[in-house]
Parts: structure tokens; sequence; C-alpha cells
């Protein structure tokens, strides 16, 4: 295992894109909660010239408080995985296209070990990102957030695990695809065209007439979506899931195994070109 | 002496075109196999299956006497068709690569290319190697982990000549130490050049088995010239009736075999008063046995 990480390491480290994205990533992880406190900050000033328009004080939007942080972060974030996407749907099809997959099979690689070697990446990145999460978490809160108790803030960490298994489940699609289609381009602007315009509007269509809620978190990327379900509304004194809901992580892991066994199934049935 | 490679009835059909059919063959320990064909004839293919990238319909093979596994494969040093690197990568993190998948200590990357002399360019990039770096890094790939069995596709394809004769050498090199080679080629001087046993296929069918040197040893063309060519000829049908006579660019030419003493000759011919301003052994190329057996198998 030490093995295929090493050797995946020595693959990515050289790759421009993993370098250019990884960066953006970076700062767009860091930049969410440090702009995002900006924004409450410059609405508070604008309430404070009396502008009676804007009366919203930051306790108004508690965003950044114990309880809450952890899945107002793991959901700001969700939108920073696509980015993420990138560079594993870049990495797998570039295998293909170079075709050094074929290669590393002939130098010895078992086909097992290239799918295995790719779910490490997948493993590792999410790791990365959710000890960051935690990390960032727990800094931003400590700042931000009024004193607290051990039991609060640790009472919603869930979300990190949440946050985590989202990630799993959305680059292993791009795994799945990435092998299916071996197209860095065409799946990009698939995956973008299926999450934002195609999925959303099925859901909508089905969901209404059937009155059938339920069955929207079967969709693949409602699947990892769902895992941190959105909390906007709580601050308009809505009701809102504030939990990681035990059907999503089980339907996740699903898909997770599915994803994965698909993977496999393709590399070691078709023949490597 | 051992087996490294056995074949057994290897089968594989892409849509209605059977790439391979049943082939058998085996492989000893040492030897130089020219594996033969001309384009499209299953050549890659047949190794693509030993190298487990392309699955077979039916039939087996060992490596090493053992079925096949990526074990084995860690022991052979294989380069398909074309040098396959990451581009954005040097010379030397490809080759860690290399070594990380076949567990060789980074220590050897420094040996193999200064052997096929890239140690000067080996922290380039390798999407700016010419096609001759190219090729000689993947042999210094190849060699990378001291293989038991090195196989090569076409390793002098698109090469200039400079190119060819430097991969040319370095085949010779790696012959000269005793490790055992397959090379695949439709250029069939250069198999005749490097290779000492060879088979040839057609259309996924094994037509012809053989030894370079007793094959291509066993007739020769004898090619003789003088300024009466009518007489000559005349003579030669007297002192050796069996063999056709024809004549070629103004040149008596015969097949003569194993063993045939030109000196008698030379001295036959000067005492019928036929002084030859030519005279010529030519051993038959590769080439013509090789247009021979794919014509009967027409």
């Amino acid at each position: 295992m030490i093995k295929l990480l090493n050797i995946e390491w020595i693959k990515i480290r050289n790759s421009k894109s993993f370098k250019v994205l990884g960066v953006i990533w970076l700062l767009a992880f860091i930049a969410i909660p440090v702009g995002f406190n900006s924004l409450i900050e410059w609405f508070e000033s604008l309430g404070m010239e009396g502008n009676d328009l804007l009366p919203i004080s930051p306790t108004d939007f508690p965003v950044f408080d114990f309880l809450d942080i952890w899945q107002n972060l793991a959901y700001i974030y969700k939108y920073i995985t696509i980015l993420l996407c990138f560079v594993i749907i870049v990495n797998v099809s570039n295998e293909f296209n170079y075709k050094t997959i074929r290669q590393n099979i002939i130098d010895g690689m078992s086909k097992r070990e290239f799918v295995f070697s790719k779910f490490l990446i997948i493993i590792t990145s999410a790791l990365i990102a959710s000890i960051m999460l935690a990390v960032l978490g727990f800094i931003v809160g400590g700042v931000f957030s009024p004193p607290s108790d051990i039991a609060t803030v640790f009472k919603n960490f869930n979300f990190v695990f949440a946050y985590f298994l989202h990630l799993v489940l959305h680059l292993s699609y791009c795994l799945f695809f990435a092998v299916l289609l071996k197209r860095s381009g065409i799946l990009i602007a698939l995956l973008i065209f299926y999450t934002y315009i195609i999925e959303p509007t099925v859901t909508q269509i089905v969901s209404i007439p059937l009155n059938s809620e339920w069955l929207t978190k079967f969709f693949p990327m409602n699947a990892s979506w769902n895992l941190i379900p959105r909390p906007v509304e709580k601050y308009f004194l809505m009701e809102v899931q504030d939990y990681v809901g035990f059907s999503d992580v089980a339907i996740a892991l699903v898909y997770i195994g599915l994803s994965l066994g698909a993977t496999y199934l393709l590399i070691t049935k078709r023949d490597i070109k | 002496m051992t087996t490294i490679l056995d074949i057994k009835g290897l089968n594989k059909r892409y849509g209605s075109i059977q790439a391979v059919n049943n082939l058998n063959l085996t492989v000893k320990k040492g030897s130089v196999f020219g594996l033969l064909g001309p384009n499209g004839s299953g050549k890659t293919t047949t190794l693509a299956m030993l190298l487990g990238v392309v699955k077979p319909q039916s039939g087996s093979f060992t490596w090493f006497g053992e079925p096949a596994s990526a074990d084995a494969r860690k022991r052979i040093g294989a380069i398909l068709e074309q040098p396959i690197f990451y581009p954005q990568m040097s010379a030397v993190e490809n080759l860690k690569v290399v070594c990380k998948i076949k567990g060789v200590p980074f220590s050897e990357i420094d040996h193999v290319l200064e052997w096929v002399n890239l140690d000067e360019r080996k922290n380039h990039a390798f999407k700016g190697y010419s096609l001759g770096m190219k090729q000689r890094l993947s042999i210094a790939s190849a060699m990378l982990c001291n293989p038991e069995i090195m196989i090569l596709d076409e390793p002098t394809n698109g090469l200039d000549p400079q190119g060819i004769n430097e991969i040319r050498e370095i085949i010779k090199n790696i012959a000269a130490s005793g490790k055992t080679i397959i090379l695949a080629s439709h250029l069939l001087d250069e198999v005749q050049k490097v290779c000492n046993e060879f088979a040839i296929l057609s259309r996924g069918n094994l037509i012809y088995q053989g030894n370079v040197e007793n094959d291509l040893n066993d007739d020769s063309i004898l090619e003789v010239a003088s300024e009466d060519l009518e007489a000559l000829q005349r003579i030669i049908s007297k002192h050796y009736p069996e063999p056709e006579l024809k004549i070629e660019d103004n040149t008596v030419q015969f097949k003569v075999s194993k063993g045939f003493n030109l000196a008698k000759f030379n001295q036959q011919m000067a005492n019928n008063n036929i002084w030859l301003s030519h005279l010529s052994l030519r051993k038959k190329t590769l080439e013509k046995r090789f247009l021979e057996v794919l014509q009967q198998n027409d």
C-alpha cells in the first residue's frame, strides 16, 4: 500500500494540473471562511451607519459558532469539491491518453493494484481535506464562536465525517467515469452538465407529482450532496436537517461500493489498449 | 536449455478478425528470438497478451515455467509499439515509477541511463526528447530490473539510420550479455542481424519457425560472370547438371548448397578456358526466405 501511494505521489507531484488545481483549491479553502466573515462585517458596518434596510448583525448569523460551524463549513466546501474532481479526472484519463496504464501493467503492476492505487489517492485527498476542515473549524470557531464547552464543540463534528464520505463518493464517481470514457474534457463538461442541470431537473420532475422526495435521495449526485444538508434556512427560522442522516450515509456507502466495483470490472474485463 | 516462455494454443479475436490463431511457441533461455510478420499479422497482439494487457480468448502461456502473473512481469523488461512515459516527467522521475513497480532500488537509474547515453538529459521532461532518445529511454527502462528476458516490439520504428544503428548496437550488447530477447519486427534485415531464431506470423497464424543460421546458410546463390556468358552457362551445366541456371544482370546465377568449393569451381572454369570476371557467393537473405514462406502460405 505504501508502495502504491509512493508511485502515485511520484506521478502526481510532477503533474501541472494537480499543482494548479491544488493551489486554487487551497486558496478557496482558506478564503471561504475569511471572506464570509468579511462579508458579514461589511453588512454590519452598513447597519452601524444607520442603514435600516440592512439591520444585520453577526449575531443574527452565528454561522461560525460551534454546533453550527461544522455543517456550515462542510456545506460551503461541497462547492469546491469539483476542483478535486478535476484533479482525479485529469489524473485517471491521462493514464489512458498517455497509455501509461498499459506500461504500468507491462512493468508488473496488476490491474487490481492499479484500481487500488487510484482509490488510495481518493482516500488520501479526502482525508487531507477533512483534516483541514477539522483544523480550520477549530481555528475559525475558536476565534468567532462564543466560549463553548467540549460537548458543544464536538456535537456536530460528525459533519466532518460526512464531508469525508461526500468527497470519497464524488471522487469515486470521477474515477469510474474517467475509466469508462477516458476523455477528461468531455467528462468535465458532462459532470457539470449532469450535476447542475440534468439531475436537478429530473429530481424536480420526479418528486413533485409523486410527492416522493425520498426518491430523490437515490440520485447519484444527491446521494453525495445530501450527506451535508443545506443549513441556510435555519437562519430564517425554518426547520432544517441539522444532523447526518443514517440513510444518507448508507446510500453513499452503497454508491461508493458500486463505483469502485464497476471501475474494477471495467479495468479487469477490458483490454488495455 | 530451460524454457523461458511456453505458449499453448493462444487465440484472440477482434470482431470478425482472428488476430492470433491457435499459436504455439516456445522460447528457450539465451536465445535471441525474432518474431516476424507483416504489419497486422498479430505480433503486437501476441506480445500484449503475453504482457497481461490484452485478454486471450483461449489458450495459455507460462513465463519461467509459472502461470502468468504480475510478479512474473516484474522479471521481464518490455516495450510495446512505442515508448510510453509520463510526458511532463523527466527520465529519472519516470524511471522511479518503474523502479517502484518492479521493486528495484533507485540507485539503478543512473546506471541504466548512462548505459544508453541519456545521463546528460536525464532531468529534462520526456516530452522534449527526440524519438531516438525516447527509444533509448524505453530500453533503459526495460533494462532497469536486470531482466531475464527482454521483449522489444519494433524498437527501431521511425528512427533515422544513425538512431537505428545505435539501437542495434544496444540490442547486440544485451544479446552478448546472455539475456534472452524477443524482438518483434517487420524489418527482416534487423532480425537477421541480431537474432538466432525466428518465427513468422501471417494473419495470426504461425507459418514458420526456424533457426537463422541453418535456414539461411542451407542454400546460397552463386553469381558468376565472364566475357562470354553463353559459354560460361554451357560449361556450368556440364559440370553441375542439377541446379537451374538463371541469367540476370549479366551474370549466371544458380543455387549451391552448404560446403560448395569455390576454388574448385574456379579451377574447373579456368581449365575450360573461361576466365571469370565476377564470382560471388550470396547468402540467402531472410527477406527471400520470408517472401517464400509467405507465398507458400497464400
